[in-house]
């Protein structure tokens, strides 16, 4: 019944020409993708982060190169999903590069959703983009603490 | 590391499994459903040390009865089970115009394991649907963001803070619609 009532409602002239589309920004990072590709992961400056599940539709990786300030100097990703959860994490790599690792943890994923004017459904894309970061910069602060960690036991 | 062959669209649940363990993507070269293939040379390494919340994780060590938790139950189990919460919440919803005052684009409409919800007057909508290949179910909140809640102990949880998706609804919609008579507690059928 709910059904029926579902598809009629979608059929009306009103619903039609108010159905959602992508958001020019989606569209734009969708087909002008920036950052896309790979560092070495086992570069000792680089944090690689994936998140998502190939089940699910959705899979993230994004990397970030690191100096020794703590600055990210360069990011890439490589995403598997959809249009927004694309142009979420092409976001996120534009929003991290040239930021301190503790400005990037900042980045939250309503901002990426509002930037990209994402609808309801597709939030998760976003909440995935700033876990891909956290994932990233987590994986790079255990590398330079594994080898600060060997460092300090060579010295010894 | 090589090209990997990856598959998105549907499919069969017998094809899903290896690509949820650890280790790379496999193979495969037929589908019952229309599908596009994609190629990528993706490191798919879904190792431990990557995996969030959302990585279909080994069976965690959760001690509770079978039934009561999600990764114990099997698909059909998590089906049904989703299937009746969500109907439930959008019954007890739909429930609303008789004795609450909603917008006139207030609007309940639950189709293919996904229950949207309109609130109207501007307010955003509700989603909720059935994420399978997790046995989760996925809230976006127009108040509060997307959360993921996986069925612990007889309750819907969200992993990160603990708390029920029926207590989040209740605390949302009371301070949408300014009233504490709202409880979906007590329709519950799950």
């Amino acid at each position: 019944m709910s059904l029926t009532r579902h598809i009629i409602k979608n059929l009306s002239p009103k619903a039609l020409s108010s159905a959602a589309a992508y958001h020019k920004n989606v569209i734009d990072h969708y087909e002008n993708p920036r950052n896309v590709g790979a560092f070495d992961k086992n570069d000792p400056n680089v944090g690689t982060g994936i998140v998502g599940a190939p089940a699910c539709g959705d899979v993230m990786k994004l990397q970030i190169k690191v100096d020794e300030n703590g600055k990210i100097i360069d990011a890439k990703f490589k995403t598997f999903g959809c249009g927004s959860a694309i142009a979420s994490s092409s976001l996120a790599t534009e929003w991290i590069k040239g930021k301190q690792m503790s400005e990037a943890g900042k980045i939250k994923n309503q901002q990426i959703a509002a930037e990209l004017s994402l609808p309801p459904v597709k939030l998760h894309c976003s909440m995935l983009a700033e876990d891909a970061i956290q994932a990233a910069l987590k994986d790079y602060q255990k590398k330079k603490d594994k080898a600060s960690a060997t460092a300090a036991a060579a010295g010894n | 590391m090589g090209t990997r062959i990856l598959l998105i669209g549907r499919l069969p649940s017998a094809l899903l499994r290896p690509l949820c363990t650890k280790g790379t993507a496999s193979h495969s070269s037929s589908s019952r459903y229309s599908a596009v293939i994609l190629q990528r040379s993706f490191d798919l390494q879904l190792e431990q040390r990557h995996s969030v919340h959302y990585l279909f994780p080994p069976m965690p060590a959760l001690n509770c009865p079978r039934m009561l938790c999600s990764k114990a139950l099997t698909e059909l189990e998590f089906d049904d089970l989703a299937e009746n919460t969500l109907t439930s919440i959008g019954d007890y919803l739909d429930g609303f115009t008789e004795w609450l005052p909603v917008d006139a684009d207030f609007d309940i409409s639950y189709a293919m394991g996904v229950l949207t919800i309109k609130l109207g007057g501007g307010r955003g909508t509700y989603v909720i649907n059935k994420q399978s290949p997790n046995k989760q179910l996925w809230l976006s909140s127009p108040v509060s963001g997307p959360k993921r809640y996986d069925y612990i102990h007889g309750q819907w949880v969200y992993g990160h803070d603990g708390v029920a998706l029926h207590d989040l609804l209740n605390e949302e919609f009371r301070k949408l619609f300014e009233t504490d008579r709202i409880d979906f507690n007590q329709n519950r059928d799950d």
